[in-house]
Parts: C-alpha cells; sequence; structure tokens
C-alpha cells in the first residue's frame, strides 16, 4: 500500500486518471474470491449442508437409475475430455510449429548476415588488390553488404531476445572489423604495407576468428530449438491418442453395459456421441500425421536446402575474399589458400545436400568448376612468381584493358558472380518455400482443434440426452 | 498494471544476469583460450597460438664463415665451366627470391607492382649487374617468397622452378649451413624494440617492469628470445606478421614490438612520427645471401662481388637511405672467410 503511494507521487497526471479507489481494488482482487453471480452450481456450492447433500446423492446413485445416471456422467466427462484433449493436442502442435518455425527463420536469418559479412569481406579484399584506386562499385558493395548485416543483427535480436546477448556482442565485433576495414583502406591509399596488417587483423582475426563462429553458435542455439519444437511437435500425438483411447473406451464400454442392461442394441443419444467422437477424432488422427508429415518434410527439404544454401553462399563469398587476401599478403598467404580449399569444399558438399534435399542447384556446380580453374590459374601465376598477372586476373572487371593471354579469359570476378547468379534464385525459392509449407499446418490445426472442442461438447450433450431418455423408463 | 512492471522488472533483472553470464563467459574464454591478443577491448580476442618456447643454444661457432672469394669479380672475366655464374650468365637473367612486404629490406612498389625496393634489393642488384658483360646484360628477376620457401627453392634452381640466389634477410646459424650455401655476412642485424613515441618504456628494462605486451610474428626467433628468466613479465604477443604487430601498437593493444633492427626500421618509416626504436639491442642476427647448397662456387662468386659492394661505398650508401634515420650510424660487417668447400 505504501508502495503504491510511493508511486503515485509526483506523477499528478496518472493520478488524476485513475479514481482514488482503483489501486486499493486492484490489490485485493488478486487474493479476495469474489461471490460468483448466482447461477445452479454456486448456489449448490453455498448451501453446504452436507448431511442433505450426502443423502440426495446416495438416493440418486442407488439402484438402476443411480446406475444410469453414473453411466451418464462418466460418458459426458469422456466425451468432454476428449474435446479438451483433442483441441489441447492440435493447439500444442500448432504452437510448437511455430515455435519451430520462428527458429527456422532466425537460423536462416543469422545465416544471411554471415553471408553479408564474408560479402562485404569478398569486395573490400578485391578492392585493396587494386591499391589506393579502390574500383567504386566494390566500395559500394562492401558498404551495402555491411549496412544489410548490421541491419539483420538487430532483426534477429528482436525476433529471438534469447539470442540477444551473443548478437549484442556481434555487433561490437562488427564495429571492431569496419574499425579496422578502414584503417586498412587509409594505409593502402598511402601505399605503405601496414595496410595488410589492419586487414588481416579485420578480415581474419576479427571477422573469421571471432565474428562467424560467434554467429554460428546462435545458428547452433537456434538448431536446438528447433530439435525441442520437433520434440514438442510430435508429444501432441501421444496425448491425442491417448485421449482417444480413455474416452472412446468408456463411451464404447458404456454403450455395451448399456445394450446388455436394456436388451436393446442401440441407443440413439449414444450412437451420436460416438459418431461426434469419432469424427472428431478422425479429422484429428488425420490432421495430426499431415502436419506431422509436412512438419518433417520441409525439415528434411525446404528447410534442409535453404540451410545448405546459404552455408554454400557464405562459403563462396569467403573463399573469394581468402582468394584475395592470398595475393594481398605477396607469397606469405599460403594459410588462406589453406583455408580456400576448405571453404571450396564445403562449397561443394553443401550443394550436394541441396540436391539431395530436393534443389534443383541449376548451373551451381558447373559454375563452382569455372571459378575453381580460374582460382587455379591465379594460383599458378602467383605461385610461378607472377603475381602481378594473379592480381589481374583475381580483380578484373569488364571494360578494362585486356587480361594477359595466358589467363585464357579466365576473370576471378566474373565467374564468381556467374557462380552467386547460380546460387542466388535458388536460394530464394527453396527460402520462400521452407516458409509457406511451415505456415501451412497452423490453419488447419487451428480449425480442427475448435472443431474437437465443438463436437465433443456435442458428444457430451448426446450421450447425456440418451442415458436420460433410458433413465425415464425408469419413472 | 503492477503485473506488467514486475513482468518488466523481472525481464530486466534477468537480461542483466545474462549480460552478466555472457561478460564472465567471454573471460573466462580470454583466460584459457591464452589468445595471443591481449582482450583489451571486450570483444576483442585473439585466435589462440601456442606459447612461444624458448630459443635453441648454437651448435658451432662459424656460422658467419664463408668461403674464400674468387679473384675475379666483373666485366669479361671466365668463370669455370659447370658454375653456376656462367649458367646465370648464358641465360641472361638471375632469378632472386625476395620478400615483397618486408619496408625497406624488399618490398613490392605499391604503385608499379613490378618493381622492387629495398636493401636486399640493391645488393641483388648489384650482383646481377656483376655478372653482366659489355656485351650482354644479365637482368634481374625478383620473386616474392615465403621465409619457409627460402631453402627449397634455392636448392632446386630455376631449372626445377626455383632461383639462383635468396635476398630475404635470411639469418645465417649452423642448422642452415647443413641445408644451404652463404654468402659472408653482408648485414649483421640485431633484435631490438619499437615503441610509441608516448611510450613511458624508455628502455627494456623499462619494459620488463612495466609487464609489456610485446608483439612478434609467430615462431619467430625475436620471440622465442624473449622466453628467458630476464624477460620475465613480458607479455609475448604472437601474430602473423609484423605489420600486424604495427597495426595492434598503433591501435594500443600491444605496448612495443620486437624483431630485427631492419624489419623495425621498416615499421618505423610507416609510421614515423608516432614511433621510435629503443636503442638497447639482445641477440645478433647475421644476414647471408643464400644459394644452391651444391654451388659453393657462386657463394665465392657473390662473396667477390659483396667484397667489391662495401669497399666502393655501395653498401653505406643504401644503408643511410633505408636505416640511417631509425637505426642510427653503421659500419658495414667485416667478411669472414675459410670455409672449407665441400666436395661435390
Amino acid at each position: 500500500m505504501s508502495q503504491t503511494k510511493a508511486r503515485g507521487k509526483g506523477k499528478g497526471q496518472s493520478r488524476g486518471r485513475t479514481p482514488s479507489g482503483r489501486p486499493a481494488a486492484a490489490g485485493a482482487s488478486a487474493v479476495q474470491v469474489l461471490p460468483a453471480p448466482g447461477g445452479p452450481q454456486s448456489a449448490t456450492l453455498a448451501v453446504p449442508d452436507i448431511s442433505t447433500v450426502g443423502s440426495r446423492l446416495a438416493g440418486l446413485l442407488s439402484g438402476s437409475p443411480g446406475r444410469l445416471r453414473i453411466a451418464a456422467a462418466v460418458s459426458a466427462l469422456a466425451c468432454l475430455l476428449l474435446a479438451v484433449v483433442g483441441a489441447a493436442a492440435m493447439q500444442y502442435r500448432a504452437n510448437a510449429l511455430e515455435e519451430a518455425r520462428s527458429h527456422i527463420a532466425q537460423v536462416v536469418r543469422v545465416q544471411k548476415a554471415q553471408a553479408d559479412l564474408v560479402r562485404a569481406d569478398a569486395a573490400v579484399t578485391n578492392g585493396f588488390l587494386a591499391g589506393g584506386l579502390e574500383p567504386a562499385a566494390l566500395t559500394a558493395d562492401y558498404d551495402g553488404a555491411v549496412a544489410e548485416a548490421a541491419r539483420l543483427l538487430v532483426d534477429a535480436s528482436a525476433a529471438q531476445p534469447d539470442d540477444a546477448a551473443k548478437l549484442a556482442q556481434a555487433n561490437q565485433l562488427l564495429a571492431d572489423y569496419t574499425r579496422q576495414i578502414a584503417q586498412a583502406r587509409d594505409n593502402n591509399r598511402l601505399g605503405v604495407p601496414l595496410g595488410s596488417g589492419y586487414l588481416v587483423l579485420g578480415s581474419q582475426t576479427v571477422l573469421r576468428d571471432q565474428l562467424l563462429p560467434l554467429l554460428g553458435g546462435v545458428v547452433t542455439d537456434n538448431g536446438t530449438k528447433i530439435d525441442d519444437a520437433y520434440s514438442a511437435s510430435s508429444a501432441a500425438t501421444w496425448w491425442f491418442t491417448l485421449g482417444v483411447l480413455v474416452s472412446g473406451g468408456v463411451l464404447v464400454g458404456t454403450q455395451v453395459w448399456l445394450a446388455r442392461r436394456s436388451h436393446r442394441v442401440l441407443n440413439v443419444g449414444l450412437v451420436a456421441a460416438s459418431a461426434a467422437a469419432l469424427l472428431a477424432i478422425g479429422s484429428g488422427a488425420v490432421v495430426l500425421s499431415s502436419t506431422g508429415r509436412t512438419a518433417q518434410d520441409v525439415r528434411v527439404t525446404s528447410y534442409a536446402a535453404t540451410s545448405a544454401l546459404t552455408t554454400a553462399r557464405a562459403a563462396a563469398y569467403s573463399a573469394k575474399g581468402l582468394e584475395s587476401l592470398t595475393l594481398v599478403k605477396q607469397g606469405g598467404g599460403a594459410a588462406y589458400e589453406t583455408q580456400w580449399k576448405a571453404q571450396a569444399k564445403v562449397i561443394g558438399e553443401a550443394l550436394d545436400t541441396a540436391r539431395l534435399s530436393g534443389a534443383d542447384v541449376g548451373a551451381a556446380p558447373a559454375a563452382l568448376e569455372a571459378w575453381t580453374a580460374t582460382h587455379q590459374t591465379i594460383r599458378s601465376f602467383d605461385d610461378g612468381g607472377d603475381w602481378p598477372s594473379a592480381v589481374k586476373v583475381a580483380t578484373w572487371v569488364e571494360g578494362e584493358p585486356a587480361l594477359p593471354a595466358t589467363a585464357k579469359g579466365q576473370a576471378s570476378n566474373v565467374q564468381f558472380a556467374a557462380l552467386v547468379a547460380a546460387l542466388d534464385p535458388v536460394l530464394d525459392a527453396q527460402a520462400a518455400k521452407a516458409s509457406t509449407d511451415l505456415a501451412t499446418p497452423w490453419g488447419a490445426l487451428q480449425f480442427v482443434g475448435w472443431g474437437t472442442l465443438v463436437l465433443g461438447i456435442l458428444a457430451a450433450i448426446a450421450a447425456v440426452g440418451g442415458i436420460s431418455q433410458r433413465l425415464g423408463e425408469y419413472r | 498494471m503492477t503485473t506488467t512492471r514486475t513482468t518488466t522488472r523481472t525481464a530486466r533483472r534477468r537480461a542483466a544476469v545474462l549480460t552478466a553470464l555472457a561478460a564472465a563467459g567471454a573471460l573466462a574464454l580470454a583466460a584459457c583460450g591464452a589468445p595471443s591478443i591481449p582482450a583489451d577491448t571486450p570483444a576483442f580476442t585473439a585466435s589462440p597460438a601456442a606459447a612461444p618456447t624458448a630459443l635453441a643454444k648454437p651448435t658451432c661457432t662459424d656460422a658467419t664463415t664463408s668461403y674464400d672469394p674468387l679473384p675475379a669479380t666483373s666485366g669479361n672475366a671466365a668463370f669455370p665451366g659447370g658454375s653456376l655464374q656462367t649458367a646465370i650468365r648464358d641465360r641472361g637473367r638471375l632469378v632472386v627470391g625476395v620478400s615483397g612486404d618486408s619496408f625497406l629490406l624488399g618490398s613490392r612498389d605499391p604503385r608499379r607492382p613490378t618493381v622492387f625496393n629495398g636493401f636486399d634489393i640493391d645488393l641483388a642488384r648489384a650482383v646481377a649487374k656483376a655478372l653482366s658483360t659489355p656485351g650482354s646484360d644479365v637482368k634481374v628477376q625478383f620473386r616474392v617468397i615465403t621465409a619457409a620457401q627460402r631453402i627449397p627453392l634455392v636448392n632446386a634452381g630455376v631449372d626445377g622452378g626455383g632461383v639462383d640466389l635468396v635476398a630475404r634477410n635470411m639469418t645465417m646459424n649452423c642448422d642452415r649451413w647443413d641445408q644451404v650455401g652463404f654468402s659472408a655476412v653482408y648485414f649483421v642485424a640485431k633484435q631490438r624494440f619499437l615503441v610509441r613515441t608516448d611510450s613511458p618504456s624508455k628502455s627494456l628494462p623499462d619494459l620488463v617492469a612495466a609487464q609489456a605486451r610485446v608483439c612478434a610474428p609467430a615462431g619467430s626467433t625475436s620471440i622465442q628470445r624473449m622466453v628467458d628468466p630476464q624477460y620475465a613479465g613480458i607479455v609475448p604477443v604472437q601474430v602473423d606478421q609484423h605489420t600486424t604487430c604495427l597495426a595492434l601498437l598503433q591501435q594500443g593493444r600491444v605496448d612495443a614490438i620486437t624483431g630485427d633492427s631492419t624489419v623495425l626500421a621498416g615499421l618505423n618509416a610507416q609510421d614515423p612520427d608516432y614511433t621510435k626504436v629503443l636503442d638497447d639491442e639482445i641477440g645478433e642476427e647475421p644476414y647471408g645471401l643464400a644459394v644452391d647448397k651444391d654451388h659453393p662456387e657462386f657463394a665465392q662468386y657473390v662473396n667477390a662481388v659483396l667484397k667489391q659492394y662495401i669497399a666502393s661505398g655501395q653498401w653505406q650508401a643504401s644503408y643511410d637511405k633505408y636505416f640511417a634515420k631509425a637505426l642510427g650510424a653503421e659500419q658495414p660487417p667485416t667478411p669472414q672467410y675459410g670455409r672449407e668447400i665441400p666436395a661435390s
């Protein structure tokens, strides 16, 4: 109370709006059980005469009519159980799939941020090779990719607050990366080797050794949550099955019992109740199995393909950056060439995974092969001591003076653009498909969930009605 | 209303706990990962590198002794048949393995990528010039090689995809004499220290007392020499190359850089106003030009050229041009000859 008052002080406006009695009422409502508005149930409760109730209850439940009353109550409860368990199972499945979908979206988002970061790095390292006169297109590409990555990190943080701590750290590293790169470019303009020192700090120490693995951790975290959501989604089937067995068993049992007692095979009410229950069970089973199948399908097809293609794209940009870094290091770049080989392997494997997941990877493998061949040309120039020709092949773009004849028309930037152009449409299509596929089951689960609830209640009413009819015969 | 506020507060507290945990985690990570770059900014840690090992003791005493120089050095002097210098003269091209990014020693001109400059480059050019005869020039072709490539490429020879000569600040030592041939010493570099001009440490003892973070390439002789009880307290920071050390020094992430005086002069030249080389010298690195182990006669020839190079004042001119500003005055080294020519 005193706390409330203290809070109220100095907030004249909000206090003015609030009626003076309200804080007290709000505080009291948390603990006070209000007398419910008059109704048959609460009326019964309001008269707690145990002996009277007990004797009336004993009278109601004794003899054949009594047993029939018990049967009616049990059947009604069984139907209501089916209604509640069925609706809850659908809702649970829907929520679990929505959870999975949100984490899948997060994985795609964070992987896209990773790809944008290495895209920025590929642009800046390639531009670095040109010396002070960085091509404006590459600078624009770098700026755009960094801006996009920064936006995605903020989006990702808002989408999954659990990832916020790691993403905040990632943002800090991104700031450090752009700082190192800015100093690398400044020193490169001045023509001093120090520029390459800053470039290594940015591209290797900050980006590849810290920032990308940190984001990889966010992807792993969300992967675990996707697994959890899928397990939760399967649990819905078990709850539903349990509900069906219990309520179905009770309904069938009641009918058999009734048939034996009354020498009549069918009771219209109970048959109607059973039909409603069957309809609820059937539609529930259908929708649960179909949504379960859809979810599993998405996981091994469009989602798996999206993830693989994003990985391939990120690995490609990373490899492009490493190709340039190897040249920046002027013969000291063996470590980057080793990393290039590892990334090229990742691209190839990811393309295989995407294909096995049902994606049509189209021209991507051929484009990868062409770019790899160009990369080999660059390496053989550089390893043979012809660094200027290697740089030419690595940086040439349309409109520049002719390439050395020994390059056989190969230009890394051209072949690399072809690889990205082959990957991008496939990736976009698969990502869109994954998102749509996972959104579809939600509507069906909602519809059937509510339907089960209504059918269960109707079945309960029908069961009570049917047994009441039998009960009437005793009066 | 009360509920909302409580929830927000709980969430905020949870977020604070998470942040604290993340920070603690990052610190713990930084502590056990033994990062080579200190995590002085919260997010900045470096790739882990193994702790440097101490430097091994030399196993011989004549590491700086080379073969006797040949009497004739230039012009039309005839060489014995089958000698490497004859082959080079016939080819008209001397292939020299150099560094591409050691500023002042051997580096590519950033604006003209086929042009090299530096102290090592000047000397290699002098060798090519001596090989030239009035009728036909011997051109020099520079090839950027890594430190690890020096020995295999010089022994492979040009016909085997290698080089004739290595002029890439290569230290002469006992082990290497078993693998290559060396010219006489052409420069004695000392291990020294580069600091920012605003550094409170004016000497090596100051650096030790301040427990300074000292940067050098991983696995280098310079970083190995820091592993010694007399330098206890120094925090070695290992990176891939010296230019990275300079970037870290400029950002205040290390306190000093150690390395050969020649290399430090190159770093100082890239940031002349805000860095300086301390006077303390520890350890010597005698540089020699490396030749094929099976062609000691070429080393003898190079020795004759070097003798002439020093006597004519070219050595001094080159030193003054590149190093005098950062390292102070220096005399050319006195060559030591008399090594026995191995039986081939």
